[in-house]
């Protein structure tokens, strides 16, 4: 081919190219996306390199999905004057994160743990759900310079291309999108079931709720069944293995509280049938106050307090604004007047911004 | 830095626009030096001191080789580069290995000793450029080129960027005349070296980490018995990953090179239409297989000393190949079982197929065409043959599942399910992850047997300008949408 030719070849090239991922925009935005971050290993070691803040400048969340809704991290950092470091990784226990924070001896900061029950309470160390922890913890000490170069330019993208959102546009979930028979006992990845319209995320980490969500009752009867199937395969650890793991949470608690830190655990909302699943699963008394007592911590339980109680989840799990901007509220006026925690660089307004908030 | 990074885009729209500005040849050269210095370190800074070291002691070796008369100081020098290379490949690539197994050897007769476990981090493309430099201190050696002339060129040669961290392996004489004079790209090299950019990215993100890399990662990282479809998936999902991988990674290199004007040598040719192991060896990594060839197949001998050492060296040749590949005794057995492929293949042709005899040395052909009788066969693209390189490629797939098991017991279990011996076995993957992999090791079996005798770039040569568009912007569109997160090469492990 001569050399005119291929430069037309590649001035096609060129224009197909770029009309296509034009199209693909606007079709993506067409159907109400609007731009989000990837929430993977290198978002969340980008937001791991910040908890060596002072602790009265910031407080970390670990844990699951529902402290990355249910954490109004605007709310958070207007109330308190901190800033909150979301390291909660969807899908997963948050142990290998405490454990991670714990090892690390320049961390003395607080810690704010979640605690999902179907979650936290099963399956300890399984390859299977710590598998996103422990890869983003590989990713974070494994960095490398050119690694996080790429990562900024490509915040800047992100921040302004909705297409690149790997987990709802990239091909594999698109051809997952398919949702093809699978073979009796064949698990499937639950990325599959989550509708795309389910959340977006923001560069804090935070996951918000769509309106499209909000609006769509099918969306939300799937999400829904998504989370019925997942707790009936459910297998609350019981005994020695329980035993076991309380004393691997204490160790790991007691390095951070060596080193000045803090540690509470939340139990955000849940609702519907699920509520009484998990209840029926991982009876109060037998897991979250044993927890509670085995690792000598305070603790937040959502059914504790009415005002919590109250909030409605949008899938009977995770709750979308403006209800995770009252449960932030009550989030820091419990640990203020309970846990004693002190918030000295809480501006002025914040009291009216309480009063606003609980009307 | 990976090439399929944002990282790397801008580093390289950089390197071109200063490789095309006006400026002397030697700030060029400069620019392409500091530039390669800059590539490696942003991996980890530190180890671009061990690449620094290695290029200084073999310049300075390599043209003491060349000018010493002495056989004795001779021997000497090279001993020194012997050891400086291999001391350093074998202390990052080896040292925790071989502590390994001392212990694991002590411990057997009896002697109780656990030594703290050295936490040595491999130097990225240490076992790549240990043998670049090699090659120009063994060829010293013999006098088989002139010495480099210059200290930058010299340096140039050992750390171009395109290919210091996976390949291609590059000789003296394939890389440093081209330094001597200005070079850069024509519009049609430029064209065309975007056109491989583009190819060798596809590759690696849209068919080896998209498509196939998950089922290959499941099925491998499974700890339990598989039916053996799922066996067969995840080890056929392998095979396409680690080619597409690497040949995506050589295609980019060679690409990149092109666009700035240089020319690197070819290292994959269509593999899986190989007929026979011979062939597979000058089709899969072929600047390896070359290397392993002339600086260690012959001169242990080759085929010069009988039958038996003909074997004998063949089977060294391809266990120290393995070896290279990692620090672990799968490797070992994957190097095994090629060597005994190609022996076998030896033996069927000296007893049963009856050829003309190649000359001893055969300039294009690499590693164990000096082994093998070259088939006659090969050459044409009958239904037999086909047949043929289907059985090869069943073979090969056979020596994959212990180049990824993480160990034996990993390696045992996938083959008893791939055959069936399992008992238990589950079903693992998902439909779709199945017809992922169907599909693209189908096309790209029979992609290789269509390609096997040509090239990408003659095929799209004789394609009309807006043909070669469709499948360039198909491959763009693909590499968008896929949007894999920037995994690097699995041969950067090596």
């Amino acid at each position: 081919m001569e050399s005119k030719s291929l430069i037309k070849a590649a001035i096609l090239t060129f224009m197909l190219a770029i009309g296509f991922i034009v199209y693909l925009e606007l079709y993506w935005r067409g159907r109400g996306f609007m731009p989000t971050y990837n929430d993977d290993k290198v978002l969340w070691s980008t937001k791991r390199k910040e908890i060596y803040k002072p602790a009265e400048e910031a407080t970390v969340f670990i844990g699951g999905s529902r402290i990355k809704f249910d954490l109004d991290v605007p709310t958070w950092e207007k109330l308190t004057g901190e800033k909150a470091i979301q390291l909660a990784i969807a899908g997963t226990p948050g142990r290998l994160v405490l454990r991670d924070l714990a090892n690390d001896e320049n961390f003395k900061g607080k810690v704010i743990m979640d605690v999902a029950d179907a979650q936290f309470f099963s399956f300890p160390d399984s390859a299977r759900r710590d598998r996103l922890a422990r890869e983003a913890i590989a990713y974070y000490y494994d960095e490398t310079p050119a690694q996080r170069a790429s990562a900024y330019i490509n915040y800047f993208l992100e921040s302004k291309l909705v297409l690149l959102e790997e987990g709802k546009y990239g091909l594999t979930s698109l051809l997952d999108d398919l949702h093809l028979t699978n073979r009796p006992g064949v698990n499937v990845s639950p990325a599959t079931f989550t509708p795309k319209e389910f959340g977006v995320i923001n560069f804090n980490r935070q996951t918000c709720i769509t309106p499209m969500f909000l609006a769509d009752p099918k969306l939300q009867k799937r999400q829904k069944d998504f989370w019925t199937r997942g707790i009936k395969n459910a297998s609350p650890i019981k005994g020695d293995t329980l035993h076991a793991f309380l004393e691997q949470t204490k160790k790991a608690i007691d390095k951070i509280r060596a080193r000045g830190g803090k540690v509470v655990f939340v139990r955000p909302p849940s609702d519907g049938p699920y509520i009484e699943m998990e209840t029926r699963l991982y009876p109060r008394q037998k897991y979250w106050d044993q927890l509670l007592k085995y690792t000598n911590s305070f603790g937040i339980h959502f059914s504790d307090y009415p005002i919590i109680s109250k909030l409605k989840c949008a899938e009977w799990s995770h709750l979308a604004q403006p209800d995770a901007a009252r449960y932030t509220v009550q989030l820091v006026r419990i640990l203020h007047e309970e846990a004693g925690w002190e918030f000295p660089n809480t501006k002025k307004n914040s009291k009216s911004t309480f009063q606003l908030l609980n009307k | 830095m990976v090439f399929n990074s944002y990282t790397f885009i801008a580093f390289f729209i950089i390197m071109l626009i200063l490789h095309n500005l006006p400026f002397s040849w030697t700030v060029k050269k400069v620019n392409l030096l500091l530039a390669s210095y800059i590539f490696y370190a942003a991996w980890n800074p530190p180890f671009i001191l061990l690449l620094w070291l290695s290029t200084v002691v073999d310049y300075f070796v390599g043209r003491a080789l060349y000018t010493q008369e002495n056989k004795y100081k001779k021997r000497m020098l090279l001993v020194i580069s012997l050891i400086g290379n291999l001391g350093m490949l074998c202390f990052f690539k080896y040292g925790g290995f071989l502590l390994d197994n001392f212990v694991a050897l002590v411990n057997l007769v009896g002697l109780d000793f656990h030594p703290a476990k050295p936490n040595i981090i491999l130097p990225a493309g240490i076992s790549f450029y240990t043998f670049t430099t090699l090659c120009y201190t063994i060829d010293m050696y013999h006098k088989k080129s002139e010495p480099v002339k210059s200290m930058l060129d010299f340096s140039l040669f050992v750390t171009f960027f395109p290919h210091l961290v996976a390949g291609p392996i590059v000789r003296p004489p394939q890389l440093v005349p081209q330094f001597e004079s200005p070079r850069k790209a024509n519009q049609q090299q430029l064209v065309q070296g975007l056109f491989l950019v583009s190819l060798g990215l596809f590759m690696k993100v849209v068919l080896a980490d998209t498509l196939l890399s998950s089922s290959s990662d499941a099925v491998f990282n499974f700890p339990a018995p598989l039916l053996a479809l799922d066996a067969w998936m995840g080890v056929l999902a392998f095979s396409g990953q680690i080619f597409f991988d690497f040949a995506g990674y050589s295609t980019c290199a060679i690409g990149v090179a092109m666009c700035l004007g240089f020319v690197l040598p070819e290292n994959f040719r269509y593999p899986y239409a190989a007929i026979g192991f011979s062939d597979f060896w000058r089709r899969w990594h072929i600047t390896l297989s070359s290397w392993l060839r002339d600086y260690l197949y012959i001169p242990i001998g080759g085929n010069r000393k009988g039958e038996v050492r003909t074997y004998v060296n063949l089977m060294i040749t391809m266990l120290l190949g393995g070896l290279w590949h990692g620090a672990n005794w799968t490797f070992v057995v994957w190097g095994a079982l090629h060597g005994t492929y190609l022996c076998v293949e030896r033996l069927i042709r000296e007893k049963f197929v009856s050829t003309p005899k190649q000359p001893e040395e055969s300039v294009s052909s690499p590693v164990v065409v000096q082994a093998a009788i070259v088939p006659t066969f090969g050459r044409s693209n009958s239904f037999n043959n086909f047949l043929l390189a289907m059985f090869t490629f069943f073979l090969i797939n056979v020596t994959w599942v212990f180049f990824r098991a993480a160990d034996f017991s990993t390696a045992w279990r996938l083959l008893a399910s791939m055959f069936g011996q399992a008992d238990n076995g589950v079903a693992l993957l998902e439909t779709i992850n199945i017809i992922k992999v169907t599909t693209v090791v189908t096309l790209m079996v029979i992609f290789h047997w269509f390609m096997r005798n040509t090239s990408v770039l003659q095929v799209a040569h004789k394609m009309k300008w807006w043909g070669v568009a469709m499948v360039w912007s198909f491959m763009i569109i693909a590499l968008v949408i896929s949007q894999k997160s920037s995994d690097s090469f699995i041969y950067f492990q090596f």
